[in-house]
């Protein structure tokens, strides 16, 4: 069995701000650039017990994100939305934070606040107790290649029906000092219906390891998804290739429409 | 679709090989012992299972013809791949991919950087895949899997769906964990550390004991390790995934997630409770999780309940590694017919009506079990193993 997958809501986080169903925001500096609308996290997360900022910034990204899908109406229940996140930086700043404390008030006085954080999955986990996502959830790295590899990972289980709709995407937030950029890219992925016309269709996505005779994406991968998913008629072959030879490709079809249809 | 493992490989607290894990887990044998890779002055526990030396695991790699690990959790996974893949054909294929579970990969190398004062090695999480990828001649997909404590068992999962979807012959999965003070540290900051070795589902239990290991299997679709005249040792019939959406470190109490993953992976494999012979838990000894897992076993099997095995106390908590571990543990107990007894298990907490094996192993004619993982962040996993036609 295999279906046609559509990206049916995206969003990104960049340097230059947020941006929800549109292409991503550009800008200068190594963080996330600033959100003027986001959403107070007491209101999206009633029970959120000091989340790391990564782990608070997916919330509200994601948030954002399953909102616009939402108020287009027949979205798919949040119980039934699994989460394949990729990323390459991973937990790193938690892990330099929870050190940095064994270092100065010794080994038994680690933050258990802290060390929860010290995983690659806590952040999508966040997401998951946040705003009530129960599928399965995993995190992916293959270099800078990560992102990519998790929205064909996650394609390829909706494309065969193992998962009815998933979030998947990019998180990268390094610590102070590290050369960034920051960037969050998170993308819905769900069926595409017979009939309906607009969606943005992923199609042909493979990866592999070793020599790729092509040039990848030029810029952030992921961005140039959002951008294709966002342009009426274009076809992008999005590429990533990593130095240590993670490779991935997949096309973006978006038919022409004033706007996505879901 | 079903999925063969044809091979496994694996190292832990008692020792390189699956030999030495089989024997230790039918004769109810502990490996958690006084921690010595490190000191633990002032916490709560100072115990672990600690694998071998990292010359011992260098020397077991070198069949592989892979390169001087620099750390090691890589040293751990070379050393078990290289007992998973003895006398295979490793020429380059893009038909072969490789898939790690593991949650810190290279920690070590991070932490050398920060007393430095310089960055962390950027791929430090990913270099053990990428050493066993290069060892192997790997040319598909290779991944490093993140999902907590379920690592490696969702690493089988995106196994099984790669076989599934035609896109490879052959996918080594592996699992990898090595002890650090690092994450020692912080399960002491959540007081989860026994002060006793980890006897899980155990009236007296105090919580878990860590552990470091690592494990690979080789997963091929059915029929062309039938036609290959490989038997399978065991058949990976089906995978189920569900977070509980609930807290980062306590697991739902009601087990409502595991609940959901176990009857996915059973719906996959188009299979009942009721065909099940055992229940495979993640059993860390924790007073939560073993709480919680009664409560999954009573959900899914009801009043009729299964045995139910766990390996922990006997190999420790591997993190990353665990659910490779608890698979190859449940596939070789399988292929002999047998239900190992759980470690360190003196009396069932009354308070939990689980049939866990205790004491001495028991005969088990039934071919069918259910291995279950549970992680922080609320990750489940679950998977449907069948026994194979190899005895190991």
């Amino acid at each position: 069995m295999s279906v046609r997958v559509r990206i049916s809501a995206f969003a990104t986080w960049t340097a230059g701000g947020v941006s929800v169903g549109q292409a991503p925001r550009a800008g200068e500096g190594r963080g996330l650039g600033k959100w003027e609308a986001a959403p107070e996290l007491s209101s999206i997360h009633p029970r959120a017990r000091r989340p790391h900022a990564a782990a608070k910034a997916m919330v509200q990204l994601a948030h954002a994100l399953l909102a616009d899908r939402e108020a287009r109406g027949d979205a798919p229940p949040r119980s039934s939305i699994g989460l394949c996140v990729g990323s390459l930086s991973g937990c790193v700043a938690a892990d330099v934070e929870f050190h940095a404390g064994l270092v100065s008030r010794g080994l038994g006085f680690g933050s258990p606040a802290t060390f929860v954080y010290t995983l690659p999955s806590a952040s999508p986990g966040e997401i998951s107790i946040a705003l009530g996502l129960k599928g399965g959830l995993v995190t992916l790295s293959a270099g800078i290649s990560s992102g990519l590899a998790a929205v064909a990972s996650a394609a390829a289980d909706v494309a065969a029906g193992r998962a009815p709709a998933l979030l998947c995407g990019s998180l990268e937030m390094e610590p102070p000092g590290a050369p960034g950029p920051d960037g969050i890219a998170l993308f819905l992925l769900e069926p595409a219906i017979a009939g309906k016309a607009g969606a943005a269709i992923l199609r042909d996505w493979s990866q592999g390891f070793g020599v790729l005779p092509q040039a990848p994406t030029a810029g952030d991968p992921l961005h140039a998804l959002a951008l294709a998913a966002g342009t009426p008629g274009a076809s992008s072959l999005i590429t990533s290739v990593s130095p240590e030879g993670y490779w991935v490709r997949m096309t973006v079809d978006r038919a022409v429409s004033a706007r996505a249809e879901t | 679709m079903s999925a063969a493992i044809t091979s496994v490989g694996a190292v832990c607290g008692h020792g390189l090989g699956t030999a030495r894990l089989l024997e230790a887990l039918l004769e109810g044998r502990t490996a958690v012992r006084k921690l010595t890779r490190f000191e633990a002055p002032g916490l709560c526990s100072d115990l672990a299972s600690e694998a071998p030396s990292d010359a011992e695991l260098a020397e077991a790699a070198r069949p592989l013809g892979a390169a001087a690990a620099p750390d090691r959790a890589t040293r751990l996974l070379l050393a078990a791949a290289a007992e998973a893949l003895a006398g295979r054909d490793l020429s380059p294929s893009a038909r072969r991919a490789v898939l790690v579970g593991t949650t810190k990969g290279a920690l070590e190398l991070s932490i050398d950087a920060w007393r430095e004062g310089r960055l962390a090695p950027a791929l430090a999480v990913e270099l053990p895949a990428l050493a066993l990828a290069r060892a192997v001649g790997a040319r598909g997909p290779v991944r490093s899997i993140g999902a907590a404590c379920a690592s490696s068992t969702a690493a089988i999962g995106e196994a099984l769906a790669l076989i599934e979807d035609g896109v490879c012959d052959q996918v080594i999965v592996g699992g990898t964990e090595a002890l650090h003070p690092f994450v020692y540290a912080g399960f002491h900051s959540l007081k989860a550390l026994s002060a006793s070795p980890a006897r899980p589902f155990d009236a007296r239990r105090t919580g878990l004991s860590m552990g470091e290991g690592a494990a690979v299997l080789v997963l091929e679709p059915l029929e062309k390790a039938r036609q290959a005249g490989r038997a399978p040792i065991a058949i990976v019939e089906g995978f189920g995934a569900a977070a509980d959406g609930c807290d980062q470190t306590a697991p739902d109490p009601t087990g409502a997630g595991l609940v959901s993953a176990c009857r996915q992976a059973l719906a996959r494999a188009r299979l009942h409770p009721r065909d099940l012979g055992r229940y495979h838990a993640h059993g860390t000894a924790t007073l939560q999780n073993d709480r919680m897992e009664s409560a999954v076993c009573a959900t899914v099997f009801g009043p009729r309940g299964v045995p139910l095995c766990a390996v922990k106390g006997s190999v420790g908590h591997t993190l990353g590694a665990a659910g490779a571990l608890d698979t190859i543990s449940c596939a070789l107990t399988l292929a002999r017919g047998v239900l190992p007894p759980v470690a360190n298990l003196a009396e069932v907490d009354p308070a939990l009506p689980v049939d866990a094996v205790a004491g001495a192993a028991r005969q088990s004619d039934s071919p069918l079990a259910l291995v279950a993982t549970a992680g922080f962040g609320g990750i489940n996993a679950a998977l449907v193993l069948r026994r194979g036609g190899a005895a190991p």
